[in-house]
């Protein structure tokens, strides 16, 4: 009783603050219902004496507007309906009993959560997107995204507007790069000299290495570069683009002194030793030869570095040092005979500025002009419709600039840089048509859709129909998205949403040991971003099931990663990503045993179940195991091989209160033991510096008590739990569409969802059709 | 390199008004004083503040010292900064109650917000920028958040972070880059464009705040917010273009071309920070250290400096990351060194320069973020000390935060974030 009491004068407290303070009140006191379930089967531990882990129903309140409350009551839900409380050892309450409690919380949760805390916060564009919609804006492609700052994340997506804040720092880059945007917009004043040539490789090329020794050996065909490092490789200094623009190279290779492939790598930006140079791809040179093109936006005076790639590094200190002339050195090169460069590409004037000016001659501009191109740019350039009085602003701004007697080209400027610097511009604004319908208006949802599959703005066809108010309707929504997937521009949403959900960003966070891992280089780890890239992609391109995920029969790997994972196809294509069919028993096939996420998960020189396991748990079955308690150091393995990480795992297993999660984090870390920090298979551990090994035990038993014997059982016990990796996947995407983080009153509608698409095993587009016609996307 | 300063002509207060144009109110700038480096007797130095942030921090145990009183035993790492023992302080057994998160956890670094990384995360001021608020006005920057890539510690006040300078070369050539008459003609009218373009977005948010959301507003009022800081800044920036940047004898830095040296990088770093506060440009620094796996091109190191910090006991790694943490610390001597070796008044830049240097874990390999380590140089404290806090129940890393605002003289901040007041034993010499 006296338990009862205390929790009542905590309510009436918080109540009367409610009332003090004016809020209006959602979460009514919904306790009263709960309380002896409560008092019978909770507050034994979770009172403000023993307050087990930290949740005591005490101090807890019904504030549901709170976040942290909520996410407390929410978890109570959780776990109450999972049956993993009240624990086993307790006396068990009876299923009425239990679900009584379940519906009372339910509604009250529902209510709290769709009042407070669904809302898509107004967001800015991020960093991609900024630089997708100039350019589709004004049709310039500018390497911008990497002038601004890196945007905030949630749950790994830049989509989310609570994170994606503003500084002062940034809003003055916005002045900077719209400045830049403007003009290139308008392109150089004068025409610029095009080069168009086709030369012997020797033209550009200095055949000097940095200590004036010949580091190039000319032979009849042509010129051979043996070196794969920066010094002694082939930058062509001998050509520095004249002027600023879209360059086109041709680059003629063949192997030398090798029958097999040499591969091949190409920078592109200033040939100096501090200059900043891009990177542009690695290519596999076939014995008999192949013409690499690579086409690029060089700012002035930048050039191209073709070189070959895992030949010798330094091939002037090796000549030197084993006084051996160029000539008489036997290992394998790159001979290049021709190459061709033509640029810039772009016509002139560009046609960016006919588009932005049409046939206005900026030196006799007149304001009457500034208000014909700002009618014109205002509503695409804010993706809405724009009233005369938003239109004059602007004017009037550009006008008073021409009345101080500055050139018409300096408004148009000042006009073009505030448009950019606008909240119509920045901000992703959504507008509910009515209170009642509860859905966002037509120019809103083609502006969500547009920037869910392409992060860029909505394309004509998309804005008249929202003009006309027809895209809502489902059928026309239906149509659109196929048309947005099927075009180039989703590219960008395969690209950035796996590379977000799966972390691949990170891909070099750790550099694998060198003495374990021999084999390991840059053209490796490039190509596990690529595989896991391209795997997306194809899902979506194929329309494949969604089990797919879990365990495909298919790959897209280039031949690098067949030899990193000893598999061997003839529908291999050197560096290029196809479709490799796998053998049924094959280890491989779906993410995780994808080598990215294999390598992104371990810490270069061992694998850690724990680290593993979270990470499937998270981003395949999308659940959040809670962070550790704080204060307890993680478990890290014993590299002198003395035990494994399992050993040392077990002890900790044993208690009650790690168990509760690790029961759960661990299994599809122990599954992945087999394969070791690269993605590599392993039946053995190996040890840096000790011929020792230990076995691999890659079995365990599931938190149902399932058993599995390794990787490919366990991805059978997953492929039985479809309906949670269907749930896990619908939520990642629809936090990445919507800006917003999936909560309780979604429930039923993404249950919805997941019960359609695992009934049918649908595939990965129709997913996300069911998302853009459900109301978790039409809705604010 | 120790950079050859001159003074220049002092300009009255008058000029400065004709060449503003608009009329406002004008800080005391440091260029009206006879000399930019040396004050009027009556004017004590000023106080500055730099933070520094080392993402990967120490092993503890070569920088904890065992004794708590004056004149403990140097572990390894402290003896690369014994020859200014009495200059600064030791601190252990302090962290950020609450900060977990792994390496999403440095965000809290300076600014002590627990939980970086649940979903609900909201970071909050960072020290230094509320430290900005009060020093910032009478130089010609603010502050100065300096980092090895786009990431700087320091926080707004609203929560998000602000980009970090990376390039050594950028940061000089704000600190003393004149540009040509045309380059700085340029300059002026891109700042006057650019308040005129803040002040004309800075409405138009206003009308489409009419049609939106409770949070929805909120976002909207911190653009609003940041639009106006922004016109306030280009208009300092504005009435600073008619006052020269100072003079110096040190050259424009090459930023480093090996990316895996970031050490050399970070020296330089701290070279620009020495010319910032000598020249009076800033008060308030910054300088983060982020993650970085790069693999030292140094003898002896062949791994990533994030891979050995996850060494799991293995003595090799362990060997590795040592000569790693060694030169970050002679680095930091190469900062300490400089400060100390400046004239400034009666004493040196040191004594008028907190110096502020710690991580956000105690332990990296584990992601333990208990036990910060924590270095306090300078700044006028009686130093010489090991301020051994309890290593199971630390004590509020805010505290430290709190004394050296007190000591700044800003003394309205009774408690910084998680504070429970200043810290213990920390007093002013």
């Amino acid at each position: 009783m006296i338990f009862r009491f205390r929790l009542t004068r905590v309510l009436v407290i918080s109540f009367l603050l409610f009332l003090a303070l004016g809020t209006e009140s959602s979460s009514a006191d919904f306790s009263g219902e709960l309380d002896s379930f409560l008092e019978g089967h909770c507050y034994e531990c979770h009172d403000d004496a023993v307050a087990k882990g930290e949740l005591d129903f005490f101090s807890l309140g019904t504030d549901l507007s709170d976040p942290e409350t909520f996410r407390k009551w929410e978890r109570v839900f959780d776990r109450v309906k999972s049956g993993e409380m009240p624990p086993e050892k307790k006396p068990r309450p009876g299923n009425d009993a239990v679900s009584d409690f379940l519906t009372h919380l339910e509604k009250p949760l529902v209510a709290g959560h769709d009042t407070h805390h669904r809302e898509t916060v107004l967001r800015r564009l991020n960093r991609s997107e900024y630089e997708n919609t100039t350019r589709d804006l004004f049709g310039v492609e500018m390497r911008l995204a990497e002038q601004f700052p890196e945007d905030g994340r949630l749950n790994s997506f830049d989509t989310n507007g609570e994170r994606l804040n503003l500084s002062t720092e940034l809003i003055e880059i916005y002045l900077e790069v719209a400045d830049g945007v403007f003009d290139r917009v308008m392109g150089p004043t004068k025409k610029p000299k095009r080069v168009k040539e086709s030369a012997p490789f020797r033209k550009f090329v200095d055949p000097k290495g940095y200590d004036e020794k010949p580091r190039l050996l000319e032979v009849d065909e042509g010129t051979v570069v043996f070196g794969s490092n920066f010094a002694t490789g082939a930058e062509m200094e001998e050509f520095d683009a004249p002027s600023a623009g879209t360059y086109r190279f041709r680059f003629h290779a063949k192997p030398y002194q090798s029958d097999k492939p040499v591969m091949m790598q190409v920078q592109t930006g200033r040939m100096t030793l501090t200059g900043k140079k891009r990177f542009q791809g690695y290519y596999e040179i076939p014995v008999d030869g192949r013409v690499i093109e690579v086409t690029d936006y060089l700012d002035r005076r930048e050039s191209a570095f073709p070189r070959p790639f895992g030949t010798i590094k330094d091939i002037c200190n090796f000549s030197r040092k084993k006084g051996i002339p160029l000539a008489d050195y036997d290992g394998a090169g790159l001979l290049f005979t021709r190459v061709e460069i033509e640029g810039p590409l772009e016509s002139w004037p560009p046609e960016s500025r006919s588009r932005l000016l049409g046939d206005i001659d900026p030196e006799t501009g007149t304001v009457g002009d500034l208000e014909k191109i700002m009618t014109n740019l205002l509503p695409r350039a804010f993706r809405r419709s724009v009233t005369e009085g938003e239109i004059a602003r602007f004017v009037n701004g550009m006008r008073s600039l021409m009345d101080e007697g500055r050139s018409f080209h300096d408004a148009l400027r000042w006009g073009f840089t505030a448009m950019l610097c606008s909240p119509g511009f920045l901000f992703i604004e959504e507008l509910a048509t009515s209170e009642s319908s509860g859905r966002i208006d037509d120019i809103a949802l083609a502006n969500r859709l547009s920037y869910f599959l392409w992060r860029s703005m909505p394309d004509e066809e998309l804005m008249t129909l929202a003009k006309t108010g027809r895209l809502s309707g489902a059928d026309v929504l239906r149509e659109q998205t196929a048309r947005l997937l099927r075009d180039p521009k989703a590219a960008a949403f395969s690209k950035n949403f796996s590379r977000q959900w799966l972390h691949l960003g990170e891909i070099d966070a750790t550099s694998p040991d060198t003495k374990l891992f021999r084999d390991f280089d840059n053209y490796l780890e490039r190509s596990m971003v690529g595989e896991s890239e391209h795997f997306f992609a194809e899902m979506l391109r194929g329309n494949h099931s969604l089990r797919d995920f879990i365990d495909s029969d298919w790959l897209m790997i280039n031949r690098r990663l067949a030899e990193h994972y000893g598999i061997e196809s003839d529908a291999l294509r050197g560096e290029e990503f196809v479709r490799v069919s796998l053998p049924d028993d094959s280890v491989r096939g779906g993410v995780m045993t994808q080598a990215s996420v294999l390598k992104i998960t371990a810490n270069g020189a061992n694998t850690s179940p724990v680290n593993r396991g979270a990470f499937i748990l998270e981003k395949l079955l999308g659940i959040h195991p809670p962070p550790p308690p704080p204060n307890i150091p993680a478990v890290t393995p014993d590299v002198t091989g003395a035990s494994t990480l399992r050993e040392l795992l077990a002890a900790h297993r044993e208690s009650e209160s790690c168990n509760s999660c690790h029961q759960k984090i661990d299994p599809p870390g122990f599954a992945l033991e087999s394969f070791d920090p690269i993605g590599q298979w392993r039946s053995e551990y190996r040890f840096q510096g000790s011929k020792k090994s230990l076995p691999v035990d890659a079995t365990g038993v599931t938190e149902d008590g399932e058993t599995f014997s390794g990787i490919r059982d366990y991805k059978r016990i997953m492929l039985d739990d479809m309906p949670q990796v269907t749930k896990g996947l619908a939520e990642k995407l629809l936090a990445y569409a919507v800006g917003r983080e999936p909560g309780f009153s979604d429930r039923a509608a993404i249950a919805e969802i997941v019960a359609t698409v695992t009934e049918n095993d649908e595939g990965l587009r129709d997913l996300i059709h069911h998302i853009v016609q459900s109301p978790l996307f039409t809705q604010p | 390199m120790t950079p050859h300063l001159t003074s220049h002509r002092p300009l009255s207060r008058r000029t400065l008004l004709r060449g503003a144009g608009a009329a406002l109110s004008l800080p005391v700038l440091e260029a009206m004083q006879p000399s930019v480096f040396a004050k009027a007797a009556a004017t004590p130095p000023p106080l500055r503040m730099m933070f520094i942030h080392l993402h990967l921090g120490f092993l503890a145990k070569n920088f904890v010292p065992e004794q708590a009183e004056r004149g403990y035993g140097m572990p390894r790492y402290l003896r690369e900064i014994e020859e200014w023992r009495d200059q600064f302080t030791v601190i252990t057994g302090t962290s950020h109650p609450g900060a977990t998160g792994g390496h999403k956890s440095d965000v809290s670094f300076l600014t002590a917000a627990p939980d970086a990384a649940s979903a609900s995360f909201k970071n909050s001021i960072s020290v230094d920028q509320l430290a900005a608020g009060y020093l910032g006005n009478e130089t010609r920057y603010d502050y100065l958040t300096l980092g090895l890539d786009s990431r700087s510690s320091s926080v707004t006040r609203s929560g998000a972070d602000i980009p970090a300078l990376h390039k050594p070369g950028d940061v000089f050539a704000r600190l003393f880059l004149k540009g040509s008459v045309k380059e700085r003609a340029a300059t002026i009218r891109r700042l006057e464009d650019g308040r005129s373009i803040m002040d004309f977005v800075g409405e138009s948010s206003r009308t489409m705040a009419k049609r939106l959301g409770h949070r929805d507003k909120e976002k909207l009022d911190e653009y609003f917010t940041n639009i106006r800081e922004t016109e306030k800044r280009l208009q300092k920036s504005r009435t600073w273009q008619e006052i020269p940047k100072p003079e110096t004898g040190a050259k424009k830095p090459e930023d480093i071309r090996d990316k895996s040296d970031f050490i050399s990088q970070i020296s330089l770093m701290y070279d620009m920070m020495h010319l910032a506060v000598e020249s009076d440009s800033t008060r308030v620094l910054s300088f983060n250290q982020p993650n970085v796996n790069a693999v030292l091109p140094m003898e002896g190191i062949t791994q990533g400096y994030h891979s050995l910090s996850h060494h799991n006991r293995d003595p090799e790694k362990i060997r590795q990351l040592e000569l790693v943490e060694i030169e970050q610390m002679r680095r930091f001597a190469g900062l300490l060194k400089k400060l100390s070796k400046t004239r400034e008044d009666e004493g040196t830049l040191l004594d008028n320069t907190m110096v502020m240097m710690g991580s956000i874990f105690g332990d990296a390999n584990s992601h333990n973020t208990q036990n910060m380590p924590v270095i306090l140089a300078g700044g006028g404290f009686d130093h010489g000390q090991h301020l051994k806090f309890d290593r199971k129940n630390n004590t509020p890393t805010a505290n430290l935060y709190t004394s050296m605002l007190h000591r700044a003289g800003i003394g309205e901040v009774e408690k910084f974030a998680s504070a429970t007041g200043p810290l213990n034993g920390l007093d002013q010499a």
